[in-house]
């Protein structure tokens, strides 16, 4: 594409650094006196300081970059002006300043000098208001380059004499100084060159062709008109002499037949002091006379030396005298004693026209002759010798024509032309333009006669000019011709270029909108490849264009509909959008917010909102949670905000966007939530079960207070741990299987069902524990809530109690094995049926008894002291007073307490049949203690039967008695004494006591 | 008499139902070599004495009897278990083709018992 600027940035840095080379030029031509330099005009200003100090200044101006130039173009401007108005003021104020200002060097540059300090003032004007008032700065620059073109013009192109005052002496340095110090300030105002249409430029680049080639040839042919002037000067110099010659040739001839007649006897023969001559000699001298003029056409008199006449060869025979000749030339030619020729003048008698008279003396006497003749012969004689368009002319020593060889009746006896007339008698010889009587601008030469008359050849100057002019014309209107030319072929190019150019700017938008090709637009193809170029252009700026319309709109329905409140400000806090939420929540009834000033629409907002918009535009982010704000319905709401600035894309704060959300449900909702989830929390931190969550990948979660407590781990020490930390290792593995299965397939094995399972404590025992599992999802992850309690006293009691059940099992077999035993034995030694059922009943009882307080005491043991009074008990009615039992706190083994219970039943038994139970006021005794014996624990037990009836050996060997005297003996290795003394039954046994005592 | 010429150690250690025991024993014509009611008794007297046969009840005041068992076994004396604990299906596999004689027994089903084992004797391994 095009490479290059197109403003004058660029141009106008050329023209400053091309001012600085012209200043410095300038000013080391004025050190060095460049004499070269005033070669073309006076150059005056070309060679001063003051000249170059200007060209310095503006250029250093122009020269900088707009970015830091405008700094320093003011005090640029100021100093230009400053420098103009020093020079240009002394001119203007004094009128007999002695040089032509400072910028001038010799007093005839004045003007040049006002003219340049004038440029430079307007330069600094232009550069002052350059950024105030463009078209003022062009204007100005535009005059400063006008001097400039126009010194340059005198310079280069005007010769001769046509020169402009003034700019004459502004020399060419400073001729293209003050040119490129226009065109750069041209360019400086308003940052580059004025816009020019296609057509003018065109039109501009064919002048600017053809005018160097129209220059050169002006140039060329003043240069051949000069040397036509040259010839003609010199023709007209040569034409002078012709006519110098002529009349001196004609005098010469008059002088010289004057010369012989003064050399007469007629005259010479009488006295030398006779005057007149005598009459016979006059009239001798009369034929003389007569003889010598012949039919010349002129006459002669003869005069003495005061003009009086004597005789005269024009009048008759006799009547020869005339009223004396007024001519001062006559006394001239005889004082001074040589022939002298008068002005013209006109006859006495006034029937001749105007005559001339030449004054011959007579050598010795008072006698002068005069020829006198008429001019008309030698205006004939000039007119004869003159080329055309010349006019020959002879003036005497007044300045009156003597002769002249065109329209001679006419001009002849009048005075030449002023100023002529002043310039041919001032000068001997020389050359003028000037213009003739008739009023004929002529070229004229003369060449002053020795007489004093003066030989004119003019030409007139169609002559000398005409081709010049015809020329010129020529050239003008073939220039012109050339020129019209030339711009209609630009026109024409422009409108070639320009057409399609201004077609672009039309160009359809359904063009644009295909993507095939434009074709030719234009016959130039760099504008067929730029339409193209643009109409791609144009088209991926319509693409984008309405992409971004329809981004715009989009982003206008996106901030429109947004389901929130949202509205966007500028610095003002005028508002640039806002959502239909925000109008809801804020202003229904207001309409259309876009473009109105938010206070505005809310008046009694408030100072601390105010506050806020002013800490956003800022730069702050404010924001706010659960913000109270009473609704438009007066209710209490809750507010979620922020604000916070927006930037361009510069990065500056364009104003501030407000996001506002009504969180007043949700803030309900989450106290709500906030209250539930303390309780919950509580809950399950005061729970007794464990409560352990973890996530799909088995991390624990959490863990309660009783999760702690039951396993032995912190619940810092649990959470993020794989839940497997809690089971066995048999577990562990089946764990990670049942995971897996559960993912995949969905199906639970513990879930919702609840199981007995083994869990580890982190010490590395083991617990029991039921363990129920329920799984809840959140946001797409399942989590699974395992819920353990401690079942180890249930599995202790469960295990109790079937070791209860087993050993009542085994007891109950026991105790009916004894029974049966107990009835067999029974059976054995009762006499009838009616014994047995009572013995049996008894013992059965006795039994059942001891099995009582075996249970009552959960099978653990017997005190002794419960096993002797429950065995008794039925037995006695006053237990206190019958029965005295003294003996330490000891229990008995259970099998030992039922084994001595059916003693001590035997006993009882035989007691309340035969001893001291059988009578009122028997009592019963029992005694145990603990003894040593050779380092063995023996347990010893006395009955002692006391105020019974007296003591008889029971004779037979019943079961009662095989069970007092054996039953402990075989069973325990006790030894047993029986001894029936007279108070009574004394019965005894001893034992190792770790046999029967617990 | 079915157990005519037995000399029987009996080892139970509630002596109302040993006594019992004995009587029914002897009734059937066996001899009571020795009626022992605990496990170091016992062992003192089944290593030893010249017993035929023995009843044993299992539980022995928290001991259990078979030590007592296996001396007998390995003398090659046929011997029956008693038991309120252990049931025949309930016996350790150690004493696998050994009677048990649950209590409350029967005195037939002892004799029985004791005769199945007279009768066919384990030999000692």
């Amino acid at each position: 594409m095009l490479a290059f600027e197109i403003d004058g940035i660029g141009h106008k840095r050329y023209a400053g650094a091309a001012l600085l080379a012209i200043a410095g030029f300038v000013l080391s031509g004025w050190m060095a006196g460049m004499p070269a330099l005033t070669t073309w005009g006076a150059a005056s200003v070309a060679t001063s300081p003051i000249a170059a100090l200007g060209f310095a200044i503006a250029g250093s101006c122009l020269v900088q970059p707009d970015e830091t130039r405008n700094r320093t173009v003011l005090l640029c401007g100021a100093l230009l002006v400053a420098l103009g108005l020093v020079d240009l003021l002394p001119t203007v104020m004094m009128t007999d300043f002695p040089r032509g200002g400072f910028l001038g060097r010799y007093a005839d540059a004045r003007l040049a000098s006002e003219i340049a300090s004038a440029a430079f003032v307007m330069s600094g004007v232009s550069l002052i208001v350059e950024s105030r008032n463009v078209t003022l700065a062009r204007i100005l620059g535009g005059l400063v380059g006008l001097i400039g073109l126009l010194s340059l013009l005198d310079v280069t192109v005007t010769l001769g004499e046509h020169h402009l005052p003034g700019f004459t002496n502004i020399a060419l340095p400073s001729a293209v100084g003050f040119l490129l110090l226009g065109a750069g300030l041209v360019m400086s105002a308003g940052g580059g060159f004025p816009e020019i249409p296609m057509k003018a430029m065109l039109g501009l680049l064919v002048i600017a062709s053809l005018l160097p080639a129209f220059v050169f040839m002006t140039a060329q042919t003043q240069s051949l008109n000069q040397q036509r002037l040259d010839a003609i000067r010199l023709a007209s110099a040569n034409a002078a002499e012709d006519v110098k010659s002529l009349i001196d040739v004609r005098m010469s001839e008059q002088v010289a037949l004057l010369r012989g007649l003064a050399t007469s006897p007629a005259l010479t023969a009488s006295d030398r002091n006779e005057t007149p001559p005598a009459p016979a000699n006059l009239t001798l001298f009369y034929a003389q006379m007569k003889a010598a003029v012949g039919s010349s056409g002129g006459w002669i008199i003869l005069t003495d030396a005061a003009g009086n006449q004597l005789v005269n060869s024009r009048r008759p025979q006799q009547d020869w005298a005339g009223p004396p000749l007024g001519l001062p030339t006559i006394a001239q030619a005889y004082s001074e004693g040589r022939p002298m020729i008068s002005d013209l003048h006109t006859g006495v008698l006034g029937d001749v026209g105007p005559q001339l008279t030449v004054s011959y003396p007579v050598a010795e006497r008072n006698l002068v002759l005069n020829w006198r003749s008429p001019v008309g012969p030698l205006s004939a004689a000039l007119a004869r010798i003159a080329p055309r368009g010349w006019i020959y002319a002879v003036a005497d020593r007044q300045g009156v024509l003597v002769a002249r060889g065109r329209e001679a009746q006419a001009w002849v006896g009048q005075s030449a032309s002023e100023p002529f007339r002043s310039t041919l008698l001032s000068t001997p010889n020389g050359a003028v333009r000037s213009v003739t009587l008739e009023g004929l601008p002529v070229f004229s030469s003369w060449r002053r006669l020795g007489n004093g008359w003066t030989a004119v050849a003019a030409v007139e100057e169609a002559v000398v000019d005409g081709p010049e002019r015809e020329q010129l014309r020529r050239l003008t209107i073939g220039a012109t011709l050339m020129a019209l030319l030339g711009l209609s072929f630009a026109t024409l190019g422009a409108v070639l270029i320009s057409r399609p150019l201004l077609k672009f700017s039309a160009l359809d938008e359904d063009r644009t909108g295909s993507d095939a090709r434009l074709g030719q637009v234009s016959v130039v193809r760099e504008i067929n490849a730029m339409a193209q170029t643009l109409i791609d252009a144009a088209r991926d700026r319509r693409r984008s264009g309405e992409a971004l319309a329809e981004s715009e709109a989009r982003l206008k329905r996106f901030v429109d509909q947004a389901p929130a409140a949202i509205a966007m400000f500028d610095r003002d806090m005028r508002y640039l959008a806002a959502s239909q939420r925000w109008l809801a929540y804020f202003a229904p009834d207001e309409g259309d917010l876009v473009g109105r000033l938010h206070h505005e629409v809310f008046p009694s907002i408030s100072a601390q909102w105010k506050e806020y918009h002013r800490r956003g535009l800022a730069g702050e982010v404010l924001e706010a949670e659960n913000d109270p704000f009473v609704g438009l319905n007066g209710q209490q709401h809750f507010l979620r905000w922020e604000l916070r600035p927006w930037r361009t894309v510069d990065g500056d704060i364009g104003g501030i966007t407000i996001f506002a959300e009504d969180v007043t449900e949700r803030a309900a909702a989450e106290l709500a939530l906030r209250e539930s989830e303390v309780r919950m929390k509580a809950i399950v931190d005061t729970a007794t079960d464990a409560i352990v969550v973890i996530d799909e990948s088995g991390r624990i979660e959490s863990v309660n207070g009783a999760a702690e407590k039951m396993f032995g781990y912190s619940a810092a020490e649990a959470v993020g741990c794989n839940v497997r930390i809690l089971m066995t290792d048999a577990d562990r593995e089946r764990h990670g299987d049942y995971m897996q299965a559960y993912r995949q397939t969905g199906e639970a094995k513990i879930i919702g069902i609840g199981r007995e399972v083994i869990g580890r404590r982190k010490d590395g025992t083991n617990l029991p524990v039921d363990l129920s599992i329920t799984e809840w999802v959140v946001h797409g992850r399942a989590h699974f809530t395992g819920i353990m309690r401690d079942i180890t006293s249930r599995k202790e009691r469960e295990a109790h109690v079937r070791l209860v059940m087993r050993e009542l099992s085994h007891r109950t077999k026991n105790a009916l094995a004894v029974v049966q035993a107990m009835a067999w034995q029974t059976s054995r030694s009762s006499q009838s049926v009616d014994e047995f059922q009572r013995q049996f009943g008894q013992r059965v009882e006795g039994l059942s008894r001891s099995i009582g307080l075996l249970v009552r005491s959960e099978w653990e043991g017997v005190c002794v002291r419960d096993l002797v009074s429950g065995q008794l008990a039925p037995f006695l009615d006053d237990a206190a007073t019958r029965l005295l039992c003294s003996g330490p706190v000891v229990n008995l083994k259970p099998n030992a307490a039922q084994d001595l219970g059916l003693v001590l039943h035997e006993l009882a038994t035989n007691a309340s049949k035969y001893g001291a139970l059988s009578v009122p006021g028997g009592r019963v005794e029992t005694m145990w203690t603990s003894l040593l014996r050779d380092g063995t624990k023996l347990f010893q037990f006395d009955w002692k039967e006391l105020g019974g009836p007296d003591v008889v050996p029971p004779a037979s060997t019943g079961f009662g008695s095989v069970l007092i005297k054996d039953l402990l003996a075989r069973t325990y290795g006790a030894e047993i004494e029986m001894t029936f003394a007279a108070e009574g039954l004394c019965w005894r046994f001893v034992v190792e006591e770790d046999r029967m005592i617990a | 008499m079915e157990l005519t010429g037995q000399s029987i150690l009996v080892v139970e250690d509630n002596a109302l139902i040993a006594m019992n025991l004995e009587d029914v024993l002897r009734d059937a014509g066996a001899a009571i070599a020795h009626s022992v009611a605990t496990v170091g008794e016992a062992m003192a007297v089944a290593s030893e004495a010249p017993v035929t046969s023995a009843v044993l009840d299992i539980m022995l005041d928290d001991e259990e009897v078979w030590p007592v068992a296996r001396i007998l076994a390995a003398r090659g004396i046929p011997f029956v278990f008693s038991s309120g604990h252990f049931e025949q299906d309930t016996l350790p596999p150690e004493w696998a083709g050994r009677r048990i004689v649950p209590k409350p027994a029967r005195a037939r089903d002892v004799i029985a018992a004791l005769l199945h084992a007279i009768g066919n004797p384990i030999p000692p391994r």
